[in-house]
């Protein structure tokens, strides 16, 4: 009994409470994405997101003094523009400012620090720092004018992304417990790698899940690597895309569109069998009745598809977020941080580059 | 230079990995050489764990943070300069590896220190690292999934005693 994908609920106004919680103007500029976002608990009256996918797409990947530099160019156009979508001329009647404190290319994140630091000293509102898989976390749980906000309920969350790969328990805000994780190459790593060795453009995962549509899945046969220990949560891909180099070292490049659509649907293929099979081995175990998978890889119309398939298979329910909160945004970073402040955490910002979501100081007591 | 092994599976290769970890007392700097998928997060990996840095298990890729802090009695500083070379344009404008490694404040040496091990992923995109560092460079022969040859060269002093006791330390193991 999977639900109805986020995406496509109708609009239900259910979001629109009077009192819906905290109103946060929140920042995250991790990475290659400068947003901002005026959130009201974790309801979301804007969310604006200024893409340097573009600029880095010529160099095949993120160019981090290019992500700094656009950043800078970006951050105060970007919550300005969040500020007016949201009806807001200025920083009146806000609880809060909220911003990503980490992980992330640490340049990037300072920019997006400094500049919440500035605001808060400028309007006396506390600032809270949240961690960016948090935020991801609650990507799931916002609600919009098309889609209404949801309380968070325990879950397994399979946080898919460029530079994450993980199986966390969330009991509440707060509280996680990571219980798997990659040994080596995170999976939205092996998609742009595997692109990159078959000539795709970067982006890697949107390239590879398009062209996987047209192909035959067991075309190739690609490793399912660590699912042959039934105890082991850990994921690895380095072998996967090791395969991938030894395929087109021995038989050359994809001759054919239709070779390259095998290719990229035997490959998804892997990627998704053992996504979906720890994801369902760890739901088991821990007995939970949900499994939210968020991140940018989340966006992957196959992986959607086989989770939705197991949610109906195994009898749980499956929840992904809409598009526009897979991808970094500023709006689930708000959403985090409004249920933190509802949580009664303290504010508090520690700028960091590799802190787990389950360092003691993300948890909640 | 100094061929460690030749034709290593993975248990061979993380067994060598494993035990120049337990060598480093700290201040090393190792530079990571090899191709796409040619074990060079499997080494580190396993280097963490002969460190002994208190979560081995979370050393991953650094390709997309760049740069991941493992502490412990010794911290591991993992860095991945991957993203670096990939950017041709500011390979041609002369940045590449100058520019990135400023970024990460390798230069200015903020992330070394007495404590710390450094473990850089795609070093070749360095272009004047510290004089004394060990190269480590892993080769995947094509065509080939499970095989890899393992070859250091070390470059000042430092380096030169970590590599002679590494060899040591090879040579009595069994594992290569």
């Amino acid at each position: 009994m999977s639900e109805v994908p986020l995406l496509l609920r109708e609009t239900s106004g259910e979001g629109r409470a009077t009192d819906r919680g905290p109103r946060i103007l929140a920042i995250e500029s991790s990475c290659d994405e400068t947003a901002a976002a005026v959130v009201e608990g974790g309801w979301v009256r804007s969310s604006v997101v200024a893409s340097q996918v573009s600029v880095h797409a010529a160099f095949g990947g993120i160019v981090p003094e290019l992500a700094s530099r656009h950043h800078l160019g970006a951050i105060v156009p970007v919550i300005e523009e969040a500020l007016a979508q949201a009806g807001c001329g200025a920083l009146s009647g806000f609880d809060a400012i909220a911003v990503t404190e980490g992980p992330g290319l640490v340049g990037a994140l300072l920019i997006g620090v400094q500049a919440a630091r500035g605001l808060a000293a400028a309007t006396g509102l506390p600032l809270f720092g949240v961690h960016h898989m948090e935020g991801h976390v609650f990507s799931a749980m916002l609600g919009d004018d098309a889609l209404a906000a949801r309380e968070l309920e325990p879950h397994l969350a399979l946080l898919v992304s460029g530079g994450h790969t993980e199986l966390c328990e969330v009991t509440r805000v707060g509280r996680y417990r990571l219980i798997g994780a990659t040994r080596d190459d995170a999976v939205g790593e092996a998609f742009d790698k595997v692109a990159k060795m078959i000539g795709l453009p970067y982006p890697g995962g949107p390239a590879i899940d398009a062209l996987a549509a047209e192909g035959d899945p067991r075309a190739l046969s690609f490793p399912r690597s660590m699912l042959g220990d039934p105890t082991s949560l850990e994921f690895s891909f380095s072998g996967l895309k090791t395969a991938v180099l030894v395929h087109l070292e021995t038989r050359g490049a994809p001759r054919s569109r239709q070779e390259l659509a095998d290719l990229c649907a035997s490959f998804q293929a892997a990627v998704v069998d053992v996504l979906v099979a720890k994801a369902r081995r760890a739901r088991a175990r821990l007995g939970l009745g949900r499994v939210h998978v968020v991140g940018g890889v989340s966006a992957n119309r196959g992986l959607r598809a086989a989770m939705a398939a197991a949610a109906e298979e195994d009898g749980f329910v499956f929840c992904a977020p809409p598009l526009r909160y897979c991808g970094d945004n500023a709006a689930m970073i708000g959403g985090a941080a409004a249920a933190r402040i509802v949580a009664g955490a303290a504010p508090s910002v520690f700028v960091h580059t590799s802190k787990a979501i389950d360092d003691p100081r993300v948890l909640l007591p | 230079m100094a061929l460690l092994g030749h034709d290593l599976d993975e248990t061979a290769l993380t067994a060598a990995a494993r035990a120049l970890g337990s060598l480093l007392r700290g201040g090393e700097l190792l530079l990571l050489d090899g191709a796409m998928g040619a074990g060079k997060t499997t080494f580190t990996r396993a280097l963490a764990e002969g460190l002994g840095v208190d979560r081995p298990e979370r050393v991953t890729s650094p390709t997309f943070a760049l740069c991941l802090i493992h502490p412990g009695p010794r911290t591991l500083v993992h860095i991945d300069l991957y993203r670096r070379g990939e950017a041709d344009d500011v390979q041609q404008s002369g940045h590449t590896g100058g520019a990135g490694a400023a970024a990460l404040g390798l230069d200015s040496g903020e992330l070394a220190g007495p404590d710390k091990i450094l473990a850089v992923e795609w070093a070749e995109y360095w272009i004047s690292p510290p004089e004394d560092h060990l190269r480590i460079v892993i080769v995947r022969p094509p065509g080939v999934a499970a095989s890899r040859t393992l070859e250091a060269t070390a470059a000042g002093p430092g380096a030169a005693d970590l590599l002679d006791r590494w060899i040591a330390s090879i040579r009595r193991g069994t594992a290569i």
